[in-house]
C-alpha cells in the first residue's frame, strides 16, 4: 500500500460544539487526506466522525481550527463552491425528478451543454450498473438501486473528493458486501478520494486504505486496515475493531508482560518498567488445548455455533476470555489456552473507562451521530 | 336488507347533500319568478343573466379579487411557512398560533376590523382594500397547507442541492419548492375558493367601484332574489361539477396506468393538480373578462331601439374629461338590458350620451347604506348618487350627510308630481332641498281569496289578528314596517307616538304572535306564489308581481291607514363630482328614463310624464295608482325616529322575536341534553381508556 504524497484536504485542530450544549463535538482534530486514498472514519455513534465529514462538505463551520483544501483554507466556502461532492446517509435523492434527472440535476446547474449532460449522465448510469433506468421514478427503485443513483449523481459532476455518509446503513447484509466490493471498484476506476463515513468496523477494513479510528470527538488511530487490525493503539481500537480478550496487565521489561496471573513473552518494547497496561488478544489467535500446568487453564462456559467457527467463552483466572475455535468444546470441561508471544499485543492504558469483554456493541449500535 | 337500508341511508344522505341544488337547477328553468310554481321551461334566465351588467361586473370582480388575491397570498404564505419552518422552536409557536388568529377570529371581527383600518388609513374602498383584505384572510389557509409539506420533506434534499452546486436560491428554486408544491397548490385552491366564497368580509371592505357576487346577491333582497341566480349558480354548480370530473378521471386514468404505489401520490398530484389550476385560472380570467368586456362590446354593437332624451342640459359636458360616477342604488332597482329589443339599458345610455363612466353597485337596506356611508369617513368611500328612502334620507339631512341640490342642473325635476314633493316636504326634506322622489309605493295587504273567507273585511289590519287564520298569517321581518301595522290599527301616528302608544302596539304584537306562521321579507313571494299562506302585509308594488303568478291573489288596503314611502335620489357631502351627480339625476327624470325604470321595478312612478306614456290598464289600475283621497284612507310616511324611540322598538321587536312563548323550557332542555351527551361520551372514553390500560 504506496500512499500517494499529496495532501488534499487538512484538517488543523479543528473544534466545534453544538450551540446548546458544552461537550464539544470534536475536540482539536488534525487530519490528512491524502489524493485519491478510500480514508475511512470510523467510530460509535456520536464519536464526530458525520460531523467531520460535513465540516468538509460545507454543511457545518468549525469553531476553532482550519481546514485546508490544496492547501487554501476553505473554511467559509459555501457549499456549492467546494470541489467536492456527498452521497448522504438516506441518498437525499429528490422524489420529484426522474433517474436520469436527478444524475444530470448538477450538471444542470453547472449550465453544461445538454448534450454533454446526456453523455455524461449515461456513461455514469454505465458505471453504476443502471442502464436503461433513466425514466424511472425514484419511489419505484430499490435500496440499492437508490443507492446507485446517488452515487451516480455525485459522481458525475467529477468532484475531487467524494464524500459517503454511511451509504451502505440502510441496505440488507448481502446488498450491502456487494456494494462494498462495487464501492472499491469505482473509487478505483475512476481514482478520486473517497471520504467514508460508517459505523461499522468491517466495511472499514474491507475498502479503506487508510482508517481513522474515532470516538468522543477525538482521533483514536489512523492507520491502514491491518495496522488498525493487529496493532491497535488502546483499549477502544481494539475492542471496537472485531472482538477482543483485552486484560489488564503490567509490563515488567522489554518483552516481558504479567498478566491472567502469569508472566509472558511478548514481542512489544518501549514502556517503562512496571507500567500498567493493556493486553489484547485476538480469540482467534488461541488455540484450546487440553489443560496442562504449561498453559493457561478454564472452565468453558458457553459454546455458540457460528457457521465458520465457535464462539467458545472460557473462565479462566477470573477473567471471561472469547475464543474462535473450528473445534467445539463441552460445557463444563476444563481446557487449556495457548497463544504465542506474536499474539499477544501490549497497549498504553487508555483513560477508556472498562469495557465489558464479550458484550462487544459495536456492530449492533445503529444511528446517525449528529 | 341490510343493504338496502345502507343505500336507502346513502340515499338520504345524497338527498339532504344535494336537494337544495337540485332546486335551485330545476328554478333556473322556471318561467315563473316564484319559486314555488312551476310556469314552464325556459331559458330566459340564462340569457337576461348574460345581459345582466351588475351580476356579471360583481362576477367579474370576485374572479379578479380570487385570482390576485390567492396568488399574492400563496406567495406570501408559503414564504412565511418556510420562514416559520426556519425559526427556533419558541419563536414557532407563537408566530403560528399568531398566524392562524385570522382564521379563528370571527369573520366579522375581522371584516369590521379592516373596514376600520382602510378608513383610519384612508384608503379608498376598492379593488386594493377588497384584494388586501382578501389575502388578510387567505394567507393563513396557504401557510396550514405549506407547512405540513415541509416537516414531511427530507431536509437533507436542500443539502444534497447546495452539494451538487445550488446556490440558496436555486436549491429553493429547484428542491423545495417543487417538494412542497402539493402543499402550494392546495393552498391557492383553497385561498381561491374562500375569497370567491367569501361575503362578510367583502361586504365591509368593498368600495364604490368594486362589488363582489356575493353583496350583489345580498343586495337583491328587498325585491326578491332574481332567479337569474339561480341560472348563475347554476353554472358555476355545472363547471365546479366539470373541473371535479376532469380530475376525477384523470385520477382513474392516473391509477390504472402506474400500478406501482409509491409513486403514485406525487404523480398524481403533480398530474392532476396542476392543469386543474390551470383550468380554473383560465376559466376564471376569460369569464372574467368576458363579463367585463363582452356585455359592454354587444351592446354597442348590436342595433337596438334607439332612445331619444331631450336636450334639458348640455349632455356632453362632461365627455372626455375622465369623469367617473359611483351610483349606489337597491339591488334590481334600475332599467338594466336583458337581451330583449326595447330593453332600457340605464347605465349604458347615460354612459353613452354622457361619456361619464358609472360604476353601479347596490344595497340591501337603508341601514346597510347608512353605515357605509357613515363608517368609511368623508373622503372615503365616495358615493356620487344614492337611492335612499323617505325616513334615512331625513337621518341623512339631519346629520348633514346630504348636498344641498342645484336644481338649474336638474331642469327634468319639474316633472316630477307635486303630490309626492309636498309628501316629501312634510315629512323628511322640508323644501325639497336634498331629494328628488324616484318611486313610491305603499303597504297592503295581499291575500289568496280562496284561503280567506268572503265574509271576513280585508279592508282592515284586523284581520292579521284573526285566529280564523292561525298559522296561515306571515308578517313583516322588519321593526318599522311591523310596528306601524300595529301603530295604524291601534289608531296611532307611525312618526309621533308616546311611549304607551309603542308599549300597547308590542302587546298587540306579542298577541299576534302565536298566530303568525313566520316573519318573512322576500320568501313572502314565495309563500303567497304558492298557496302556504292566506293573508299578509306587503308593498304594493311587489304585490302585484306575486298576482301574476298566482290567480288566487288579491289586494286590499286596509282603512286605519298606511305607511307611504318614497325612495328619492340624493348626493351625499362625499360626492367627488356634484355636478355631474345632478346631471345624472337629470337623466334619471327624463321621462324615457323614468318610463323604463318604473316598467322594470314595478313600483309607482311620481313621474308626471313618465306616467302619463303608462299603458291604460296600468296608469289605471288601483293598486298601482290609488286614490287614497277619495278612498279616505290616511297615508303616513315615515320619518327618522329619535334615537331613544329607536332603540326603544329595537328592544320590544326583540323581545317579541325572541319570546318563543310556547315552551320557555326548551332552551333549558336543550342545553341539558347536550351537557349530558358531552358527559356520556367522556366517560365512555374514560371508560374505555381505563380498560385498555388494564
Amino acid at each position: 500500500m504506496s500512499k500517494p504524497k499529496n495532501k488534499i484536504i487538512e484538517l488543523k485542530n479543528v473544534s466545534m460544539s453544538f450551540k446548546d450544549s458544552d461537550t464539544p463535538v470534536l475536540n482539536n482534530i488534525s487530519l490528512d487526506i491524502y489524493d485519491k486514498e478510500f480514508i475511512t472514519l470510523l467510530g460509535p455513534s456520536g464519536c464526530g466522525k458525520t460531523t467531520t465529514l460535513r465540516i468538509i462538505g460545507g454543511f457545518a463551520t468549525p469553531d476553532k481550527g482550519d481546514l485546508l483544501f490544496n492547501g487554501k483554507r476553505i473554511n467559509d466556502l459555501p457549499p456549492y463552491k467546494r470541489q467536492v461532492n456527498t452521497v448522504f446517509q438516506k441518498y437525499a435523492l429528490f422524489p420529484h425528478l426522474n433517474v436520469y434527472d436527478n444524475v444530470a440535476f448538477g450538471l444542470r446547474i453547472a449550465k453544461v451543454p445538454e448534450k454533454e449532460v446526456k453523455q455524461r449522465v449515461e456513461a455514469m448510469l454505465d458505471v453504476v450498473d443502471l442502464h436503461g433506468f433513466d425514466k424511472r421514478s425514484i419511489n419505484a427503485l430499490s435500496g440499492g438501486q437508490q443507492q446507485r443513483v446517488a452515487i451516480a449523481r455525485a459522481l458525475v459532476n467529477n468532484p475531487k473528493v467524494l464524500l459517503l455518509d454511511e451509504p451502505l446503513g440502510a441496505l440488507d447484509l448481502k446488498l450491502r458486501k456487494e456494494m462494498q466490493i462495487e464501492l472499491k471498484k469505482i473509487q478505483q476506476r475512476l481514482s478520486i478520494t473517497f471520504i467514508y463515513v460508517t459505523h461499522d468496523q468491517e466495511e472499514a477494513l474491507t475498502m479503506s486504505d487508510t482508517v481513522v479510528v474515532m470516538n468522543k470527538g477525538e482521533i483514536q488511530q489512523i492507520g491502514t486496515p491491518q495496522d488498525i487490525y493487529n496493532e491497535p493503539k488502546n483499549a477502544f481500537v481494539a475492542n471496537f475493531i472485531g472482538e477482543s480478550n483485552i486484560l489488564p496487565g503490567i509490563m515488567h521489561k522489554d518483552y516481558l508482560v504479567e498478566f491472567a496471573g502469569n508472566n509472558f513473552d511478548c514481542v512489544d518494547k518501549g514502556f517503562e518498567e512496571m507500567e500498567p497496561v493493556d493486553v489484547v488478544i485476538r480469540p482467534e489467535d488461541i488455540t484450546l488445548v487440553p489443560a496442562s500446568d504449561e498453559v493457561l487453564n478454564g472452565v468453558v462456559e458457553t459454546v455458540t455455533f457460528k457457521g465458520v467457527h465457535y464462539e467458545i467463552v472460557v473462565n479462566a483466572y477470573s477473567d471471561y476470555w472469547i475464543i474462535h475455535s473450528t473445534k467445539s468444546a463441552n460445557v463444563g470441561d476444563v481446557v487449556g489456552i495457548s497463544f504465542t508471544p506474536e499474539d499477544i499485543h501490549v497497549m498504553k492504558k487508555s483513560e477508556m473507562p472498562k469495557i465489558t469483554r464479550y458484550t462487544i456493541p459495536s456492530n449492533e449500535e445503529e444511528g446517525d451521530d449528529e | 336488507m341490510k343493504n338496502l337500508s345502507r343505500k336507502f341511508y346513502i340515499f338520504l344522505v345524497f338527498l339532504f347533500l344535494y336537494a337544495p341544488i337540485g332546486v335551485l337547477i330545476v328554478n333556473s328553468f322556471n318561467t315563473s319568478k316564484s319559486r314555488s310554481v312551476w310556469g314552464g321551461f325556459t331559458l330566459d334566465w340564462y340569457s337576461k343573466l348574460l345581459h345582466d351588467e351588475t351580476i356579471l361586473k360583481s362576477l367579474a370582480t370576485t374572479l379578479i379579487v380570487a385570482l390576485v388575491a390567492s396568488v399574492f397570498s400563496t406567495i406570501l404564505g408559503t414564504a412565511a411557512a418556510i420562514g416559520i419552518f426556519n425559526m427556533k422552536k419558541k419563536w414557532r409557536s407563537v408566530i403560528l398560533d399568531v398566524s392562524y388568529l385570522p382564521i379563528i377570529n370571527p369573520e366579522i371581527v375581522t371584516g369590521v376590523s379592516l373596514m376600520i383600518l382602510f378608513a383610519f388609513l384612508a384608503l379608498e374602498k376598492g379593488y386594493l382594500t377588497l384584494i388586501l383584505a382578501h389575502i388578510s384572510f387567505c394567507v393563513p389557509y396557504v401557510i396550514l397547507n405549506v407547512l405540513p409539506k415541509l416537516r414531511q420533506m427530507d431536509k437533507h434534499l436542500i443539502e444534497a442541492a447546495l452539494d451538487l452546486g445550488c446556490d440558496r436560491w436555486q436549491a429553493f428554486r429547484k428542491v423545495t419548492l417543487p417538494e412542497i408544491m402539493p402543499g402550494v397548490i392546495t393552498g391557492f385552491l383553497m385561498s381561491f375558493t374562500y375569497s370567491v366564497d367569501d361575503f362578510v368580509i367583502s361586504y365591509f371592505t368593498h368600495g364604490a367601484s368594486s362589488q363582489t357576487l356575493s353583496v350583489t346577491i345580498y343586495s337583491m333582497t328587498r325585491k326578491k332574489v332574481s332567479p337569474k341566480i339561480n341560472a348563475l349558480s347554476t353554472l358555476i354548480f355545472v363547471v365546479v361539477l366539470a373541473v371535479l370530473i376532469i380530475v376525477n378521471i384523470a385520477d382513474a386514468r392516473n391509477y390504472s396506468a402506474k400500478k406501482k404505489k409509491p409513486t403514485l401520490q406525487r404523480k398524481k398530484l403533480k398530474k392532476i393538480l396542476i392543469p386543474a389550476i390551470c383550468i380554473i385560472c383560465v376559466l376564471a380570467l376569460t369569464l372574467g373578462c368576458v363579463a367585463l368586456f363582452g356585455g359592454k362590446k354587444e351592446e354597442s354593437g348590436t342595433s337596438k331601439a334607439e332612445f331619444t332624451f331631450s336636450d334639458s342640459v348640455d349632455w356632453n359636458k362632461f365627455r372626455g374629461k375622465d369623469v367617473k360616477l359611483n351610483v349606489y342604488n337597491w339591488g334590481e332597482y334600475i332599467s338594466i338590458d336583458e337581451g330583449g329589443e326595447e330593453d332600457f339599458d340605464t347605465i349604458a345610455q347615460f354612459e353613452k350620451l354622457t361619456g361619464i363612466d358609472v360604476n353601479y353597485t347596490t344595497f340591501a337596506s337603508n341601514e346597510e347604506l347608512y353605515a357605509k356611508l357613515s363608517t368609511a369617513g368623508a373622503q372615503a368611500d365616495s358615493y356620487d348618487i344614492i337611492i335612499p328612502s323617505d325616513y334615512m334620507i331625513g337621518r341623512l339631512i339631519n346629520e348633514g350627510m346630504l348636498c344641498e341640490l342645484n336644481y338649474d342642473n336638474i331642469p327634468n325635476s319639474g316633472f316630477i308630481d307635486q303630490k309626492y314633493l309636498d309628501i316629501a316636504s312634510k315629512s323628511y326634506d322640508p323644501g325639497n332641498k336634498y331629494s328628488v322622489p324616484y318611486t313610491w309605493g305603499y303597504v297592503g295587504l295581499i291575500y289568496n281569496t280562496q284561503m280567506v273567507d268572503p265574509e271576513d273585511d280585508v279592508t282592515t289590519w284586523d284581520i292579521l289578528w284573526n285566529e280564523k287564520y292561525e298559522k296561515d298569517i306571515l308578517m313583516f321581518n322588519n321593526s318599522r314596517d311591523a310596528f306601524a301595522i300595529s301603530l295604524f290599527r291601534n289608531g296611532c301616528s307611525v312618526n309621533e307616538f308616546t311611549e304607551e302608544e309603542l308599549e300597547d302596539a308590542a302587546d298587540e304584537l306579542k298577541k299576534q304572535k302565536p298566530l303568525v306562521q313566520s316573519y318573512v321579507m322576500d320568501e313572502i313571494f314565495d309563500k303567497m306564489g304558492g298557496g302556504e299562506a292566506a293573508i299578509a302585509p306587503y308593498y304594493a308594488g311587489d304585490a302585484v308581481t306575486m298576482m301574476e303568478d298566482n290567480e288566487d291573489l288579491a289586494f286590499a288596503v286596509p282603512k286605519e291607514g298606511t305607511n307611504l314611502f318614497i325612495d328619492a335620489m340624493c348626493i351625499p357631502k362625499s360626492a367627488k363630482n356634484k355636478e355631474a351627480a345632478e346631471m345624472f339625476i337629470n337623466f334619471m327624470c327624463e321621462t324615457e328614463t323614468a318610463l323604463a325604470n318604473i316598467e322594470y321595478i314595478c313600483y309607482s312612478t311620481p313621474h308626471t310624464a313618465a306616467y302619463e306614456s303608462l299603458d291604460e290598464e296600468t296608469k289605471n289600475d288601483p293598486i298601482f295608482y290609488p286614490d287614497f283621497d277619495d278612498d279616505g284612507i290616511i297615508t303616513e310616511s315615515f320619518k327618522p325616529l329619535p334615537d331613544n324611540m329607536t332603540k326603544k322598538i329595537d328592544k320590544l321587536w326583540t323581545d317579541i322575536m325572541t319570546n318563543t312563548g310556547t315552551s320557555p323550557w326548551l332552551t333549558p332542555i336543550f342545553i341539558v341534553a347536550a351537557l349530558g351527551i358531552t358527559l356520556f361520551i367522556n366517560i365512555r372514553r374514560m371508560r374505555k381508556k381505563k380498560q385498555k390500560d388494564y
